[in-house]
């Protein structure tokens, strides 16, 4: 004889391994959308030869800037971004360059673009951060 | 005073009888001496304005953006050869030891390059070798040194002249920079007692006369330097009397006014040299570029003595016209010199025998015609036509000469291609012929690097990339994707079924371009495959007003209306603007001004006018990123995924565009270095019968793989403001667990992720249930 306990055992049972089986066995239901290849995922800008290319460039830009010629540094870090368009440096730069000119909106541009590209690099990061204040200030202070 | 009176008298009674005659030669030639003296005022007036303001009309030139090269860069060793070729950069076989020479090897290039003005100074020229290796430069070293080159800059191209009706090329040069050798040469042979003379010299106009009453012709001038520079400078060239005298009183004022420095500066850059093509060699300074490839103060002995000699006949001894006749004038310009002791009998024995050795030139076709136009245009808000003839002006631009070759020829390649396979799409007069276009531009900069505004600028001169408004067809559907990203998700489903919209002229049922299921599809899906009818229920659901105001805000400039068939691109834009409104994705949601001009230059290097890249931020960066996320996806699986099977395996974006009766196929396709718009068409509006994948896409595809250089094979950083979830592409929204069959990823812009789980599959779990106990029953 099948008592009610067992019977509730085997109910429980059965039920188990029908949601088991819902879950192993599943029928292919048409799609609406296509099946697509995945998304690739995010490649990495490597430290290539361009990357390196634009290094020195940025590098001759940074020392114009520090004899204050900000449009010969433009033309060289202009150059940098087209060869590594995802140098978060390049953009700093080019923001420090917009500030010698006067230019704040654009720096402010510029120092958005650099906010993207130097995240992962501490010192970088807080680089950024503080010509953000700095460009913020002049911004809200634009005769000092 | 009584004295005086008496001699007064005295001189009236003596030539009472001789009066007559008196008055008949004297009075003629006090007139004569006053007539002489203000005529010289006037020529002295003359010489003195001309002088004093600008001396010549000297064309602008106008010059492509430097080339960058560096180790690891990817590039065609032929393509780098054609482009020192355009440099002027003349090969030798053995190793370069003059500035201008190359020689190529199976593996690299031994350059030595020339003296260069850069924007940050001048470069002296040194010899530096590229070594190259499975079309990557392995390294580039000075040769001299040894020291390796991280980066190495090659001079800009020179692309155009702006010319006054004269066409001449001069380069102006100081006399401080001539060579003494060439100043002796062209004494020697010209006028040998230039320092004694005060202009004319009366024994050569006396021989000259001589020799002009026994041919019974004007045979001979006599001239001397000056002479030559008044004839030159002031007077036509007609054998007459009266022109002699004009040049002999202009000579002398000339004297009178001028040191022989100065005349001798004038001189050699007035004078002409021969002939390029239409356009004529003036001046020393050009004519050593053009000759020797080298600027005058580099001019050996030799050669000046060629450049000297070509003065009595440019086109007779010019080493490109007669490079026999060139010799002998050379060695009899040598010989002047040793006869007027400059040159020892030894020297001159030595030089006499070595050869002629040029620089060789080539006339190019015109280049990047369109962009030069529209340049043109652009310069005009600065300067007027006259100053662009005569300032002399450098001016640089951000055009990169490969980039627009290889784009001419993939575009001259594609419409062959097209009128090959389709025999009706051939027209028979040139101005009717199939047309296309091409704009490459680098997103992040702006920077124009082409720009091909037809088939052939001779034919036609109108630019369908700066001109043109063509209908965008799907091109368009990117900018009505965005307008609906705050509303919906790249997951999102829109309705692919048949519906029908009213129109002012009445209800308008969109169909899609092929036969698809009626089934919903996602954004991603709509935009990636071009769905029309996808496309018109999201934008009507998103407000063709708020699509309206996100496409004015990208700076199209054509007018738009509110029509649903505006989901589908049913506006014209110019294609130029179309461009610029993609590099905003390209660009992480910076808007670039397109460049064409960087500087220009006046005389001595002083920059006149200066552009930056000017960059305005229109939308997020997250938002650029899905929108790029999606045209990638256009590329692997949708419109675009021809790309492939024609050898791009790069990651990229882009869309297609077909209009109605497939009257225009565009392409925009870009990396994160470059975007390229390409459009195919006709200018009357005919059916080209194709449509933006199979016409324009692989001119886009050709053109691409021809520039590595440019394309770093990188995709885009992923922004912040984005986040990746998993979905159920059935719904669109997150998965079930145990119950969605196929789970994908996705990109969400952060504020806007599904929180809801899939609806589709929901009951899943209940069905399954159910169908287990049926299962155990039987």
């Amino acid at each position: 004889m099948l008592s009610v306990k067992n019977a509730a055992r085997l109910s429980l049972i059965f039920l188990l391994a029908t949601l088991l089986s819902g879950c192993s066995a599943r029928h292919p239901i048409p799609l609406p959308d296509e099946s697509r290849p995945p998304i690739p995922e995010q490649v990495h800008p490597p430290a290539d030869a361009r990357a390196q290319a634009a290094s020195e460039l940025i590098r001759q830009a940074r020392q114009l800037l520090e004899a204050w010629q900000p449009d010969h540094a433009i033309n060289l870090l202009e150059r940098a971004v087209n060869l590594n368009p995802s140098s978060g440096q390049s953009y700093y730069y080019l923001a420090q360059a917009w500030l010698m000119k006067g230019d704040v909106r654009q720096a402010m541009e510029f120092n958005s673009l650099a906010e993207i590209y130097v995240i992962d690099d501490s010192f970088w990061e807080s680089q950024v951060a503080e010509q953000k204040t700095q460009i913020d200030h002049l911004a809200a202070n634009p005769y000092e | 005073m009584g004295l005086f009176l008496f001699y007064c008298r005295k001189m009236t009674l003596n030539t009472t009888k001789f009066k007559p005659v008196i008055l008949m030669f004297l009075l003629p030639s006090i007139a004569g001496l006053i007539f002489l003296i203000i005529y010289s005022l006037s020529l002295s007036i003359l010489i003195e304005t001309r002088f004093s303001g600008r001396r010549w009309q000297i064309p602008s030139t106008v010059f492509s953006d430097t080339t960058l090269l560096y180790p690891g860069q990817r590039l065609y060793p032929e393509f780098l050869h054609e482009k020192l070729a355009r440099l002027n950069y003349r090969d030798v076989i053995s190793t370069p030891t003059q500035k201008g020479e190359m020689k190529s090897t199976f593996n690299g290039f031994d350059i030595f390059l020339y003296n260069a003005q850069f924007q940050t100074g001048m470069r002296e020229g040194f010899p530096v070798r590229i070594h190259h290796q499975n079309n990557i430069i392995e390294s580039i070293v000075r040769l001299d040194t040894g020291e390796p080159i991280p980066i190495l800059e090659l001079e800009p191209e020179e692309l155009a002249l702006f010319f006054g009706p004269e066409r001449e090329r001069r380069q102006l040069v100081s006399i401080q920079h001539v060579p003494d050798h060439f100043i002796r040469a062209v004494i020697a042979i010209e006028d040998s007692h230039f320092y004694e003379h005060y202009g004319i010299s009366p024994l050569g106009i006396l021989r000259a006369i001589y020799m002009n009453l026994r041919y019974g012709k004007i045979k001979q001038g006599g001239s001397t330097i000056t002479q030559q520079l008044a004839k030159n400078y002031f007077l036509t060239s007609e054998k007459t009397i009266s022109r002699k005298l004009k040049e002999i009183l202009i000579a002398v004022i000339l004297e009178m006014k001028y040191e022989k420095e100065d005349i001798l500066e004038i001189y050699f850059n007035e004078i002409y040299f021969g002939q390029k093509g239409s356009e004529s060699i003036n001046g020393v300074g050009e004519a050593s570029f053009f000759y020797f490839g080298k600027s005058v103060d580099e001019l050996t002995l030799l050669e000046s003595a060629v450049i000297a000699g070509l003065i009595k006949g440019p086109n007779i001894y010019s080493p490109y016209v007669d490079p026999e006749a060139c010799k002998a004038r050379r060695n009899t310009v040598l010989k002047a010199m040793q006869k007027e002791e400059q040159l020892s009998e030894e020297a001159l024995r030595s030089l006499l025998a070595a050869p002629v050795r040029t620089a060789g030139f080539r006339i190019d076709p015109r280049k990047a015609p369109y962009f030069i136009d529209y340049l043109y245009k652009q310069l005009h808000t600065f300067y007027s036509k006259e100053d662009l003839s005569s300032l002399g002006l450098s001016i640089y631009t951000t055009l990169d000469t490969q980039v627009q070759q290889a784009a001419e020829k993939a575009l001259e390649k594609g419409l062959r291609r097209l009128e090959n396979a389709r025999p009706e799409l051939n027209r028979s007069q040139p101005e009717k012929r199939l047309q296309g276009a091409i704009i490459v531009i680098q997103p992040k900069t702006g920077y124009i690097l082409a720009m091909v505004g037809g088939r052939d600028y001779n034919h036609s001169q109108f630019n369908r990339i700066s001109q043109a408004r063509r209908q965008t067809g799907s091109a368009f559907k990117p900018f009505v994707f965005l307008s609906a990203l705050d509303q919906f998700t790249p997951a999102s489903m829109f309705s692919n079924a048949p519906k029908s919209y009213p129109t002012d002229e009445g209800e308008w049922i969109p169909q899609n371009f092929k036969p698809t299921p009626d089934t919903p599809v996602s954004m991603r899906t709509a935009l990636a495959h071009s769905h029309n009818r996808a496309t018109v229920d999201l934008a009507m659901q998103t407000g063709l007003d708020r699509i309206i105001r996100i496409a004015r805000s990208f700076h199209f400039s054509t007018p738009i209306s509110p029509y649903p068939s505006l989901a589908l691109g049913a506006f014209e834009a110019i294609p130029l603007e179309l461009a610029r409104a993609y590099s905003v994705f390209a660009a992480d949601g910076v808007q670039p001004y397109p460049l064409s001009l960087k500087n220009v230059t006046g005389r001595n290097n002083i920059i006149l006018n200066r552009r930056h890249m000017q960059i305005e931020r229109l939308i997020s960066p997250a938002k650029a990123f899905i929108i790029s996320s999606m045209l990638q996806s256009a590329i692997i699986e949708g419109t675009g995924r021809s790309l492939a099977r024609l050898g791009v395996s790069f990651p990229a974006a882009g869309k297609t565009g077909t209009t109605n009766k497939y009257r225009d196929a565009w392409f925009v396709g870009y990396t994160p270095d470059i975007l390229a718009l390409v459009w195919v068409g006709f200018d009357n509006g005919d059916s080209i019968y194709s449509t933006g994948s199979s016409a324009a896409l692989p001119i886009w595809a050709d053109l691409m793989k021809a520039i590595p250089q440019h394309i770093s094979e990188t995709w885009f950083q992923v922004p912040p403001g984005i986040v990746k979830r998993k979905i159920c592409p059935a719904s669109g929204l997150l998965p079930l667990k145990l119950s969605c069959p196929v789970v994908e990823e996705e990109f969400f812009l952060e504020k806007n992720i599904p929180d809801t789980r899939c609806d589709i599959h929901r009951l899943r779990i209940f069905r399954n249930i159910i169908q287990g106990i049926k299962d155990v029953v039987r």
